[in-house]
This record gives C-alpha cells, structure tokens and sequence, in this order.
C-alpha cells in the first residue's frame, strides 16, 4: 500500500449481497480491494421484508421469468429461498477470502433492503453492490437507486465483473468534492489503467488550470491521462462517449453543484460500466 | 569279372580346370549385371511389364533362391525411373456426407501444397473472422439487435409497473420471477394492514392482482418470440460478416485451383460451411487447467486436437509424391489386409471410438498406384481375406476402403466409406511353382488377373561360357556381401560343387541363395584360417562343414550297418541276395546307403511277390517295378510255355518304406540269382531301373548312392573288389567326391555302367549272361541259360501235378527252392 492509498483511509467496506450474478461480482471487486487496502471486508445479507410480506397474501402469484406460468408463494417457502441464498453467499465470502488473511464477517438482517443498506453503510468506508440486483437490467435497481441518492459514504456500482487495468474515466469540475473524486480515483486505478479525464469547467482557461489540478493531484497516475473539456455534463452524450471509447471504471462526485443525483441516475441507466460515486 | 570295363576316373568327376580361368582373383572380374540363366523368366517379365493392358499382371514362380524378387524388383525399378511421377491422392471432408470422404487427385507434390494452403486458410479464417467479430461496426450491429429486445422487455414491463402503480400495487422481482403486491407508501403493506381495508377494497386488489398478472404471463410469453427474431437476425448478421471476410481469402485460393474442378467444387463446400459455422473461428473461452470446469470439461475441450471443430477443413494428404522420381516400386513385406488396401484408424473419446476423414491410412495399392507393386503370394494367402480384397481391387480397378469388420458386418460403430480411388497397378506375384499351378487351377479369375507367368529354372547348362558368367556372378556377390575375393581354384571348386548340387555334371545350379551361402561360409573359414583371399580349401571345408551339420543320421545309418545290425556284405557271394542303394533326403541334404534285397523262388503260377506291397509299405512306383520283372522274366525265358514260379522279394531290415524303381534292376539280378541259383559278389552294390527289355534305365541321387556303399566299404577296407553298377545313362551325372576318386584311381574301387540286364549279370556273377540262339535258347553255361533251364524244369513239374487227382495235389510235397 502506498502513501497515497493509504491517505485514502479505506478501513471497512461493505458489500451488499442477494447471490445475483451482479452482487457476486461486487463480492469479488470488494475481496480484490480489501486485500489492497488491508480493510475488514463485511458481507451484507438483507431479507426483503416485501418479500416475506407478500408471501402472507393469499391472492399473490409470482410469474416464473422465463417460462411465465404463475407460482403460488408462501412465507415457508420464501424464507427458505431467502436462508439458502444467504447461505451461498456466504459460502462464497468464505471461498474468495479463505487464502488471503482478509478479517471478514458476514451478517444477514432483515427488512427494507434500502434502509437496511443505508443504516449499515454508517459503519464502512466503502460500498460496494450490483445495478439492478435479480433482475440483470440495465437501469439502475430501486435499492440501489436509494443508495445513489442517500448512501452516507461512497458507493460502487457494478453491472459485471471488474478487472484490475481496467480503462478509468474521471469527471473532476474543480469544486471541493472535486479533489475527493480525484482521490478516490486511486481506488481503482491499477499498473496500466488508461485515465481519460474529462473537465467540467466554464471556461477554457479554466480547463488549462483544472487540467493542471488533476495532474499534480494525481501525478504519475494521470502522466499519460487523456483530457477533455465540456461546459457541463450532458448524459446522453456522454454515454455515447464512454460506449464507443469503452470504460471500466467511471468516478464522479455523487452530487456537486454541477451534477444533480438525476443526471447521475440518467447516465448509469444508458452505460455499462462500474461507476465509483464519490462524496 | 566279364569284359566290362569300370569307369576311368576322370569319368566320375568333370573337374573345372582353374587355369581355364582369365582371372587371378574374383577381384579381378568386373560385375554381372544381368540375370544368369533365365532367359526364359527375363523374357516374361520384360514382356509383362511393357504391356499396358488390364490383367497383364506377372506372375513369377519357381524354386526359392532363384532372385525372382531381385529381378522383377529390378527390372520394375529400371523402367519405374524413365515413368512419370504420379498422381498425388488427398481425402477431404465431404460436406454433405460426413461419413464419405472426396478424393482429391492432384499432381505430384502439388498435394502437399493443398494441404498447407489449406492449413494456412484456417489460420487466416480465424484471425479474419475473430477480428471481424470485433469490429465495432460488428458491435454495434450486434447490440442494437440484441438492445431492441431487451427495451421491448423493458418497455413492456414498465407499463406493466404503471399499471400497477395506479391501482396502489408494484411489480416486485422476486429471484424467481415477477410479483404483483399491494404497496403503501413505497413499501409492501402489511398484511395487517389489509386486512384493515374495506371488503370492497380487498375485493378490487384482488381482482386487479389477478388481471394484471395474466397480462404479465402475456407480455413473459411474447419474451421468447422476440429472442428468437433477434437470434435470427444475429444469425444472418454473422453470416454476412463471415462471407465478407471470407470471400477474399476463398477467392484466392480458388484462382490457384482453378484448373481443378474437385478443389473448386471443394472450397466452395468450405466456404459455405465456413459461414455456417463462423463461431469455430471465434477463440472461446477455454475451462482453466485448475479443474474449475472439472475433468469431465478437460475431456470436451475444443483444444484438444481432437475435438477442434476445425479439424473437418485439414486435408489428409494419404499419398504424397513430393520430390520423387519416377513411379513407385513398392514391396510389402507384410501384406495383411489393411496394409494392402489401406484402413481407417479409430481414436477412444470418451470411451468410444469415433473417426473421420484425417484417420485414413494409405495401404500398399495407395502407395504402389501408378507404379509396380510386388508381393509374396504365399504371404498374401496366408492373410485373411487378403487374396479376395487383391482381386476385388485389380478387377473393379479401384481401391476400396472397408475394415474387416465392416465387410463382414461384424461391427457397427460409426464408421467412414472413403470414396474409392481408381488403381493404375502393375502387380508381380512371387511365390512357389505349385502355388501358381493351384491358384491357376483352382482359382477361376486367376487368368483374368496374371496373364504372364515368368517360370524361374533352377539349373543351367555347364558350358564354358556359362561357366565364366558364373565367376562372375560369383565375383559380383562377393562384393555385395563384402567378402573376400575367391581365387580361381575356390571359384573352380564352387562351379564344381553348384553341379553336385543338381546332382548333374553337365548343368549348374542357379539357386544363387545356395551358392551365396556356401560363399559367404567359405569366406568365414578363410578368415578363421587367416586366408586373404579364398582358395579352394576353404570351399571345400564349408562344403565339409555343412555335410557335417547335417549328417548325425547318416552316421548313425552307417554305424548300424559296421556294427551289423543292419546286415550288409561287402565281400563274398550269395545266391538271391543283391546289394541295392537307396537314398535318404533329410531337407536340403541327401545321402545314400546301401540296402539288401533278397529273392526266393518256388514253384508256383507266375506271380513275383512284392513283400514290401504285401503290406503296404511299398510306393506305387516300387510297385510298378516289381511287376515290370515277371513281364521281363515271362517275355525273355518263357515266351512258349507257363511261368511256373513264384517268387518274393523283399527289403531285407527295412522298417519304414520303400518307394521309386531304382531297386527294380537289383531286384532282378536277386531273382535271377534266385532262380538260376548262381551266387552274386556281394562286393558290390546296384542300382538302376529296368524296362521289360531288360534295359537299365537312370536314377536319381547317382552320386549319393555310390558314396554311400563306398562309405561302407572303406570303413571295413576296401579290398579292390568292391564297386558299384549303375546305369550307363547316369555316367553325365557322377560328380564324386575327391576320395572316392581317389580309391577308383588306385584302384581299390570300381564303377561299373550298365546298359542292359545281361551286362550287369556278367559282372556280378563272373558267367556270361548268353545270347540266344533262332529258337530262343540259351546255352547252358551262361546265366539266361541256367535261368531258362530252371523256368522249364519248373514248367515242367507243374504240368506233372497239374495232372495228378486233385486230393493228391493236396498231400504233394510243395517244392520250395532257392538258396541263402
């Protein structure tokens, strides 16, 4: 760990799992980074209390996603899917951490997963979950969705798995919050990442100076870092722009004075790639 | 002794003069490249192989170590070099049946090419193709397809969750599937609260839960409809990237082939599957070595050779001319079955055995097509249906491939029916005389098939030409098998010993594998007595050496006959008894010893008894010669009157049996004994066959038979009496040995030809045998006068008791004569 990743003060994460594809990824970048960071990795379960809800109502059918003939649920039941989920979950946690001396626990709790993700964010540095959970869209879930927008620290988003070298895409708009981003950037940038930059400023002058903010900044990470200039953040536009470039990793601030939580929102709907919001 | 003179020592050995010889060594012989003495075969063969018609195939017969296979192999080679190169042959997958592969005919050495060319195009297919797949227009082709279908889901479903939302209800994803609940302030209401709500209100929730989730099983249903269009469109997409990619390459390829129809035909085949099946081309992700996807995956995996879905666009390159000159000559030591018309091998995969068109095996037929192929006929019958699959291919003029197996229905795994090649075959059969004769009987497409037979002889005329040809031969296989040079007199003395051989004077022996191996022997002991060169010593010690290997049971013959057990005399007379000679071959070595053949005679109707026939250990040719004597005896002594005697011959001690005439004249000269009763000099030995004419015909094994007496004789001391008579036609045929010759010179032994009955009878009984007179009467003093005198005293006493009443016969006093 180097000065600069240790100045990051990364000491928990959280990673927030329902045993979907996406949340397993998630399990995997939060080994990966916990590891790096020597940080106690804690496995988040949470037992959607809707679920277990609806299961009580007699007149509840759930639709079988692909062969789409209805089901009749029941609390027994649903608690038993619930418990074994959990119990793979954990069974993963163990397998990914079981060579690397990693501190780990892993906890299950019940109810509103949104509320109960918030609540324990409180204890981490860092949150990692899937986009859209059980469902494999590509617009961002209603959980996660609630993490965007209330989660106190910084979240990552991912949609698939993610690997070391991955192309890094950084929005820096010079204000406070700006030199976080910066900062946080180092989370997830590795040996041979390629950091393209692209500068929210007003004016072109004003570019030349955050250009030079981000290069002191970040120093030998950014040495070959592409930059761009644009007066604000037009999401669709962008989107096309880290498609066709292909991205890995996008780090921008949860919400600046430039960037309202609903662009962010907008944007992660239209991209694939994993988004580390920053507050 | 009569007025018959024996035979002068030169006459008992045609020795080869050494100084009728140019040379000093065989060193100074040039090489004899030509084939001795078989003008006959070279003919044939010359003749067999010029002719280009179907079923002028060679048959080449005759005594092994002949060089049937060495000529025939060289004159194959001699024309093969002046032919074309031919055709290479290539099996390729066959697109349409998988299960029967294209021959490809291509010219020589462009096979190997094709098959590079096309080991190229899948590399190049693979980096076209992959790198085509991504390209970003590919992407971005690729993605708005599949994009459509997931917004459609998407869209459907949001209007789905509108729906809901207006009726106080969400849609929830569940891990299962989809859920209608009724929510309150963004959460699932409590059932409590529910239950709280109007009869009315539940009612509507319901009632809408329930018609909302029928539109969803409508809208999940359409699902699969819109992944289908999507994968089609994928589908087509990709073969249209694949075509463009590939045309260019193709088209390449195409021009270099396009004198060959096959191979244009061929490539189009390819391409068309190439876009079928693009995603060969694309590198999947591999299971990784650390058994994540678990051994069963290892197995499958497309890296292995094996399993490469690629493997269907290799060419099996079965006969490659590459860099050859000339037309193939091929000899297949082995010819079994599958080594002759080729086979398809099998691989285990998965514990089954699977094939495809990159296992065919060439057979001999592949490799030998357009060219010459010789082979072992006794080999080809000794395999299984190896004669059958020989004839099948040189009569339909193709080879087919078929396992065993399969012909026979035996099996029934999944196996390959390669398309048949059209054969161009000279075939040359080598094998023995009666092979030929029992094929060419037996055999009814025999004569279709070998239309020239090359007879190989195994002796040669002894003159002094063929003489000089064959130190040369001599010279030439020293030199080939790297011997020492023979000097004249060892040449000599090989000449010599090739005429024993053929036990002919006059002829010498062309089993060159005989005289090669006598060579290569004498050789050795010229080394063990440190000659530099052979000289005649050392032939005549491997000769020595090689009679000594062999003849434990002619010593024991011999040992048995000095120890009398076996009862032999060598000197002295006796009345009825005749030294005769016989010969024992015990493979390829013979000897001669001498047996006794004893005669009684009685009065009797006529008949010579055949002891040995009595009881069925005489041969039909013995046979023969027995009953030649009573016609012999009847015609000569008692042409007018009966034949009143009865007589027996036998072969004293012997226990196995006895068959050939050349007993027949000793047999005679016993019975002339017998009945005359005039002793016989037992110091000598007889052979020889008669004719009713009391003529003495030849026999075979002179030499062997001659020194098998002497042998005797000079074990117990030769005494200058003894000697042999043998027929005056076999004098051309005495190639004695040096002692033997010896004894005649000094003479202590005698050889004594004979013409005719009467001359044998002079000398072995010291009288003379008599002429007779106009009426056919002997005189008295002679032996046919003694023997007619006898016939007619018997004649004579049977007429007496022929007229005696018959009860009186019975008691009548049976004379019996004859003398021991």
């Amino acid at each position: 760990m180097s000065a600069a990743e240790s100045s990051l003060d990364i000491r928990r994460i959280l990673v927030a799992l329902d045993a979907s594809p996406q949340s397993m990824a998630a399990l995997q970048a939060a080994t990966q980074l916990a590891a790096r960071f020597e940080a106690e990795l804690i496995g988040v379960f949470v037992e959607d209390i809707n679920l277990i809800r609806l299961a009580n109502y007699p007149f509840t059918r759930e639709v079988d996603r692909y062969s789409s003939s209805p089901r009749r649920l029941d609390s027994p039941q649903m608690e038993l899917h619930l418990r074994a989920h959990a119990r793979r979950v954990q069974q993963a946690m163990a397998a990914m951490t079981k060579d690397s001396g990693l501190r780990w626990s892993f906890r299950i709790v019940r109810g509103v997963i949104s509320v109960e993700l918030v609540a324990a964010a409180l204890e981490a540095d860092l949150i990692l979950l899937g986009k859209s959970g059980w469902s494999g869209r590509k617009r961002v879930g209603s959980t996660t969705r609630t993490m965007i927008v209330q989660s106190p620290r910084q979240v990552l988003v991912l949609q698939r798995r993610v690997r070391p070298g991955m192309p890094i895409t950084i929005i820096y708009d010079g204000s406070e919050i700006g030199l976080k981003v910066l900062q946080a950037s180092r989370l997830v940038w590795a040996e041979g990442s390629a950091v393209s930059v692209l500068l929210l400023a007003e004016s072109p002058e004003e570019a030349q100076r955050f250009q030079s903010e981000v290069k002191e900044e970040l120093g030998e990470a950014a040495k070959e870092a592409q930059f761009r200039w644009r007066p604000n953040l037009d999401a669709p536009r962008l989107a096309r722009l880290l498609r066709s470039e292909g991205c890995g990793v996008l780090v921008l601030p949860a919400e600046s004075d430039q960037i309202s939580g609903e662009i962010v929102l907008n944007l992660m709907n239209q991209i694939e790639c994993a988004v580390l919001l920053v507050r | 002794m009569g007025s018959f003179e024996p035979l002068a020592p030169r006459q008992l050995y045609h020795p080869v003069d050494p100084t009728d010889f140019q040379f000093e060594t065989t060193e100074n012989l040039p090489d004899f490249f030509e084939i001795i003495g078989q003008p006959r075969a070279v003919e044939a063969v010359r003749f067999g192989m010029g002719i280009e018609k179907e079923g002028y195939n060679i048959f080449a017969h005759g005594p092994t170590g002949t060089g049937k296979r060495s000529l025939v192999r060289q004159f194959f080679e001699k024309k093969a070099s002046q032919e074309p190169v031919p055709d290479d042959w290539c099996y390729v997958h066959n697109f349409e049946h998988d299960y029967r592969p294209n021959a490809i005919r291509l010219p020589a050495g462009r096979g190997a090419i094709f098959k590079r060319d096309m080991e190229q195009l899948v590399e190049e297919l693979r980096t076209t193709i992959s790198s085509a797949f991504e390209s970003d227009e590919y992407r971005a082709r690729r993605q708005v397809a599949e994009e459509e279908v997931n917004q459609r889901q998407e869209k459907a479903l949001e209007e789905m969750q509108e729906q809901a939302s207006q009726h106080n209800l969400t849609l929830i994803r569940t891990p299962g599937g989809l859920v209608f609940a009724p929510v309150r302030d963004g959460e699932v209401m409590q059932p409590e609260e529910f239950q709280n709500l109007s009869q009315e209100e539940r009612e509507t929730l319901e009632k809408t839960v329930g018609e909302l989730q029928e539109q969803l099983q409508k809208v999940l249903q359409l699902v699969p409809v819109w992944q289908r269009e999507v994968r089609q469109r994928v589908r087509e997409l990709n073969r249209e990237i694949t075509n463009y990619a590939v045309s260019g390459l193709m088209a390449e390829l195409r021009q270099k082939y396009s004198e060959f129809d096959e191979i244009t035909a061929y490539l189009d085949a390819v391409q068309k599957d190439v876009v079928e099946n693009s995603s060969n081309f694309i590198p999947q992700e591999e299971p990784s070595a650390d058994g994540a996807g678990g051994p069963l995956a290892a197995l499958m995996s497309r890296a292995r050779p094996e399993q490469q879905p690629t493997r269907r666009y290799q060419v099996n390159l079965l006969v490659d001319h590459q860099g050859k000159q000339g037309a193939p000559v091929i000899y297949e030591d082995n010819p079994t079955y599958q080594n002759l018309i080729g086979r398809v091998e099998h691989m285990a995969q998965m514990g089954a055995l699977v094939t495809d068109f990159t296992l065919i095996k060439p057979g001999a037929l592949h490799l030998a097509n357009g060219g010459y192929l010789i082979l072992d006929v006794r080999k080809v019958l000794q395999q299984p249906y190896t004669w059958e699959a020989l004839k099948r291919a040189l009569l339909s003029r193709q080879i087919t491939i078929e396992s065993i197996g399969q012909m026979l229905s035996l099996i029934t795994t999944i196996s390959l029916e390669p398309e048949p090649i059209p054969l161009d075959i000279k075939l040359a059969l080598i094998g023995d005389r009666w092979l030929y004769y029992l094929l060419s009987q037996l055999e009814p497409d025999f004569h279709e098939l070998f239309k020239v037979q090359a007879d190989f002889d195994e002796i040669m005329s002894r003159t002094d030409d063929n003489q000089d040809s064959y130190a040369r031969v001599i010279a030439t296989i020293t030199r080939q098998e790297q011997l020492r040079p023979f000097d004249r007199s060892a040449v000599a003395r090989v000449i010599e010993h090739s005429s024993r051989m053929v036990g002919d004077a006059e002829k010498l022996s062309i089993q060159i594998s005989n005289i090669t191996d006598l060579l290569r022997e004498a050789d050795y002991w010229a080394g063990q007595n440190g000659n530099g060169a052979v000289d005649s010593s050392d032939v005549q010690k491997a000769i020595d050496a090689q009679i000594y290997r062999s003849d434990r049971l002619r010593e024991r013959f011999q040992e048995s006959i000095l120890r009398e057990t076996v009862r032999i005399n060598t000197q002295g007379s006796a009345v009825g008894q005749v030294n005769g000679l016989s010969v024992i071959q015990l493979g390829d070595f013979s000897f001669g010893i001498p047996s006794r053949i004893s005669a009684r005679v009685r009065l009797g109707k006529g008949e010579v008894i055949n002891i040995e026939r009595e009881v069925d250990m005489s041969g039909p040719i013995h046979s023969k010669g027995v009953l030649i004597l009573s016609g012999f005896l009847g015609a000569r002594y008692a042409a007018d009157e009966n034949l009143s005697l009865s007589a027996s011959l036998v072969f004293e001690q012997s226990y196995s049996g006895v068959d050939g005439d050349s007993a027949s004249s000793t047999e005679l000269y016993a019975l002339l004994s017998a009945i005359s009763k005039i002793p016989i000099r037992q110091s000598l030995a007889v052979t020889g066959s008669v004719d009713q004419h009391g003529n003495v015909q030849a026999i075979g094994g002179v030499n062997e038979k001659i020194e098998g007496f002497f042998d005797i004789c000079k074990a117990r001391g030769l005494t200058g009496e003894q000697g042999v008579l043998i027929p005056e036609s076999n004098v051309k045929n005495l190639m004695l040995r040096r002692d033997v010759v010896e004894a005649v010179a000094e003479g202590k032994f005698q050889v004594f030809p004979v013409a005719n009955i009467d001359q044998g009878i002079e000398i072995l009984t010291g009288i003379p045998a008599g002429e007779p007179d106009e009426e056919g009467k002997y005189p008295a003093d002679t032996v046919n006068g003694r023997v007619q005198e006898r016939l007619a005293e018997l004649a004579k006493k049977r007429e007496e008791l022929d007229k005696k009443p018959k009860d009186e016969e019975k008691e009548g006093k049976q004379e019996e004569e004859g003398e021991s």
